[in-house]
């Protein structure tokens, strides 16, 4: 250790920047020797096509979203239109919230990977760059950055980033995920529309699209509805979102066939025969209206809204007959 | 009056006419993808959804923290209620992602305090 900082002054930098974060991180243990041992990724990658954009001053949250919406056909976006819509001048920086919907309001579904490096590595081994937030601090006195991971080295245990003002960062695989493991290990996922990420799982991907529904970006949330249905049969919630985008953009025949394609793969879900009641209202199908909320009560005894559906329909029923 | 409140009152009735969030969703009636979503997450039959007044608040501390009113207002548009209620919890304590070179800075201060 004391060797150590005998050497020249950056080396003593990173190895009391090492020690720093060894006090600072001791608990909960790491993945990446589990990683490693895996034996998994043994050649090595690097996304070299991932366009570059040296931050400005505290900007690294515009310019790493700027890559990854780059990379998924979002070629207006730049750093610079990004901090328009990401930047907190009085915090001089990016929260993740705003990063999502910054992706939102790009037309892409922002996918919060699940927290692991074998996700992490998924991705990149299937081309697409990861947006990762890091702790370059100390738990107690965090120094907050956005950076994308570009490639992997196995043999040497390397990960590279485009980083800041650096093209290639390169980085341990056992510093990096410190850093990462510090920000909770979140990450950003963003592809192009109808294309699912290679890590993607179902209630996960869920989760990044009903909001691009809620605020009726209503192309994008179909692709990925319908992407989801081709990779994930056996999930009726790609069935229920096309219905309901079906239903809120009144093609009330659409929403039918999606509810009964999703009851098919769920026969349970209450809140499915229910939207299907209100479709089959609109419809003037009213005999099987009735039938379905009745279904929907019959499935759901603990749920008020399900209850109410039998006389909800009925009140609807009156109503379009006048 | 303070400066805050009047941006604040202004945000308020302006977005009551200018923002769709502020409106009532047009189709109330059926169960919408967010909500069973969120129940499968986790496991309860409610949904807890923003209040309006919520999304005013918060559209006055993006504006105090330096975001121009109007884009203050596509931010919020662009988030989901669970996002907008975690922003607004607080915004001074959570993960703002800057610069590297602070840390350098900070490094570089650190190591002349302690060699």
């Amino acid at each position: 250790m004391f060797r150590n900082f005998a050497v020249r002054a950056p080396m003593r930098l990173l190895v009391l920047f090492g020690a720093l974060l060894l006090s600072a991180c001791a608990a909960g243990p790491l993945q990446y020797d589990e990683l490693v041992e895996s034996n998994q990724y043994t050649t090595p990658v690097e996304l070299l096509d991932t366009p570059f954009h040296p931050q400005e001053a505290y900007q690294c949250g515009p310019a790493a979203l700027a890559t990854i919406l780059q990379v998924s056909g979002v070629d207006d976006a730049t750093p610079e239109r990004l901090a328009d819509q990401v930047y907190l001048p009085e915090r001089q920086g990016s929260l993740q919230m705003e990063l999502l919907g910054a992706t939102r309001r790009a037309s892409r579904v922002p996918y919060v990977m699940a927290p692991t490096l074998d996700a992490l590595m998924t991705e990149v081994y299937a081309g697409n760059p990861v947006l990762v937030l890091q702790n370059l601090g100390l738990p107690r006195w965090p120094m907050w950055h956005y950076a994308v991971v570009i490639g992997y080295d196995p043999e040497d245990q390397q990960v590279v980033l485009r980083s800041g003002t650096t093209e290639r960062e390169i980085m341990s695989l056992r510093r990096f995920e410190r850093t990462w493991k510090m920000a909770d290990y979140w990450a950003l996922v963003v592809t192009e529309p109808g294309v699912l990420p290679e890590s993607a799982e179902p209630l996960r991907y869920f989760e990044a699209v009903a909001p691009l529904e809620q605020q009726q970006r209503w192309d994008v949330a179909i692709e990925a509805y319908q992407a989801a249905a081709e990779a994930w049969p056996g999930e009726a919630t790609s069935f229920i979102g096309l219905g309901n985008i079906a239903y809120q953009q009144q093609r009330y025949g659409d929403a039918e066939f999606n509810y009964y394609q999703a009851i098919e793969i769920n026969p349970e879900q209450a809140a499915t025969y229910f939207n299907l009641a209100w479709a089959l209202v609109r419809q003037a199908k009213f005999n099987a209206a009735r039938s379905a909320a009745n279904e929907a009560a019959q499935l759901a005894a603990d749920d008020e809204r399900m209850q109410q559906a039998p006389a909800l329909i009925e009140q609807a029923i009156e109503d379009t007959q006048g | 009056m303070k400066k805050s409140l009047i941006y604040g009152t202004t945000f308020f009735f302006g977005s009551l006419v200018f923002n769709t969030a502020f409106t009532a969703p047009a189709h109330a009636d059926i169960v919408s993808t967010q909500e069973i979503v969120t129940e499968q997450r986790a496991g309860i039959n409610k949904t807890q959804l923003t209040e309006q007044l919520e999304r005013a608040d918060i559209q006055e501390q993006l504006v105090r923290y330096g975001v121009d009113p109007q884009e203050a207002l596509a931010r919020i548009d662009s988030m989901t209620d669970a996002e907008i209620m975690e922003l607004t919890a607080d915004m001074e304590e959570l993960p703002a992602g800057a610069s590297a070179v602070t840390v350098i800075l900070l490094l570089f201060i650190i190591w002349i305090l302690i060699r």
